[in-house]
């Protein structure tokens, strides 16, 4: 019921998002005469090959103003709709062949007075079905990862370009650098932990199908935890070096929020609170966004980090559903080794949201060095 | 069809075994096995039709039947095992018919042995990243 709950929650979410209040305001020419300083367009280079096959879907092929602004609504819908059915398409495939198996496992072991030795099979079987696609969504979320480490690297680039251009050399020891540096910081640490954390845990995973009376669950529990505490800290940190004196935030705390604060505080998994405590942070990142690279850089995260989280969120749908029916169907091996797997994706998705997270706050603070709101 | 066939001849082997095991208990053992393969035969073009439907599945490129066909076989030698010590018990051979079971349980992990292979393997290259 909970998780449904939290589903149900997270729906309601993404729906709020929509009634969002939007801040306009006037673009501003002259912080993108400082791709005279920095080389702007090499952040393309480090964009992977989906993302910018997704960019030159809805019309934006390089970094001008007139690419961004002439991009067709029905374009991105399309776009949008692509990657919903594609997130969608291969978990409801693996479900039914997941299933399948289970079912068919479950028919054989009712034959028989002690189906334990039966269920191991079958729950080795699955793991071997499973391994396909569960390491494609791996490696799609490490890119990910590595290619918004890479941007958030390279806007720190940006960032001393505009501290150069600005004339205020005394922003090297300001608040601001610290707050770009931290974010570079806390980026390549998420990168760089996950992918053993990750690849530990799925091969645990894999191994539950073998009756250990726990063992390999209560080990990637524990490493899950570890990786959890890690997440938990680089999060506080982070919001409270964001917070510290609500550089981009106006500390307006109005009803609809608050309401937002709350729902994101509930629904993301591991790292809702850091969200939720950083969301003014973030809002006032994306209103202070208002020149080409910006606007570029948020399109680049959104393209980046949404086909991914889809999937990921497709994955994790799937794979408790596919649980839920095994533990009905008594299928013990297999039930574990699907549940290790989904708190796995969980931890995918909770790394991906905070790393793309530091990066928007990490844009909000270039550009504010040059508003001169620090 | 078959099923009432394979009932009607159990039935009747059942109270045949019943008549002579209370003359000569030994032949009731060998009638029982009869029977049993008797059954066992009766129900293999059923067997048939069902590996037959199996090899028609082909899942998705995830799954090959080559897995059902590694499951069925393990279903195989546990059903065997499994009345093989059923026999043995009926007849007050407690022993035999644990070391029965235990040996259908090695076998079957035997023929599962590189499903189990290739399990421990993907591990392993998932830990290697």
């Amino acid at each position: 019921m909970r998780k449904f709950k939290l589903i149900f929650t997270y729906f309601v979410s993404v729906a709020l998002l929509f009634f969002l209040p939007v801040s306009c305001s006037a673009f501003d020419s002259n912080i993108d005469d400082y791709d005279q300083e920095y080389d702007f367009g090499s952040f393309i280079s480090t964009l992977s090959d989906d993302t910018l096959a997704i960019l030159d879907e809805i019309g934006i092929d390089e970094l001008s103003l007139d690419d961004i602004f002439s991009v067709d609504p029905s374009k991105v819908f399309d776009a949008l709709l692509g990657m919903v059915v594609k997130a969608v398409k291969e978990p409801v495939r693996f479900m039914s062949v997941v299933m399948g198996i289970v079912i068919i496992v479950t028919l054989m072991g009712s034959f028989l007075d002690s189906p334990k030795t039966l269920n191991m099979v079958g729950g080795a079987t699955l793991s071997l079905c499973t391994a396909v696609p569960v390491a494609g969504v791996v490696t799609s979320s490490f890119s990910v990862l590595e290619t918004l480490n890479a941007f958030t690297t390279a806007f720190s680039g940006v960032f001393c370009a505009v501290v150069s251009s600005s004339g205020r050399i005394n922003m090297g020891v300001s608040y601001a650098t610290l707050t770009v540096f931290s974010d570079t910081l806390f980026s390549a640490v998420l990168s760089g932990v996950s992918q053993p954390v990750v690849n530990l845990t799925c091969s645990l995973g894999f191994l539950s199908c073998f009756d250990m009376g726990g063992f390999t669950e209560k080990i990637s529990q524990i490493v899950r935890k570890l990786y959890v505490f890690v997440l938990s800290f680089i999060g506080t940190v982070f919001s409270g070096i964001v917070t510290l004196k609500g550089v981009l935030s106006d500390g307006e705390d109005t009803l609809g929020a608050r309401s937002i604060r709350f729902v994101v505080g509930r629904s993301l998994p591991v790292v809702g609170g850091t969200v939720s405590e950083t969301y003014s942070t973030l809002v006032s990142s994306l209103s202070l966004i208002k020149n080409t690279v910006g606007v570029f850089g948020i399109i680049t995260v959104a393209v980046t980090v949404l086909p991914t989280l889809l999937q990921l969120l497709g994955w994790i749908f799937a794979l408790e559903a596919c649980a839920t029916v095994s533990d009905i169907l008594g299928a013990e091996g297999s039930v574990n080794m699907l549940r290790v797997l989904k708190d796995t994706f969980i931890l995918l998705v909770a790394t991906i949201t905070i790393v793309a997270t530091v990066f928007i706050v990490s844009v909000g603070v270039v550009i504010t060095v040059k508003g001169g709101g620090v | 069809m078959t099923v009432i066939k394979i009932c009607i001849l159990a039935l009747a082997g059942v109270l045949f075994i019943v008549i002579v095991k209370g003359h000569t208990p030994a032949y009731g053992t060998v009638l029982q096995m009869c029977i049993i393969i008797v059954v066992f035969v009766g129900t293999i073009p059923d067997v048939k039709q069902l590996l037959q439907a199996m090899e028609v599945i082909q899942l998705t490129e995830y799954f090959s039947n080559s897995g059902l066909k590694v499951m069925l076989k393990v279903f195989s030698v546990l059903a065997v095992g499994s009345v093989c010590s059923d026999i043995c018990r009926d007849n007050g051979e407690g022993a035999i018919a644990g070391a029965v079971e235990l040996s259908a349980k090695l076998a079957a992990i035997a023929c599962a042995l590189p499903v189990f292979t290739a399990v421990i393997s993907l591990a392993t290259a998932f830990l290697k990243g």
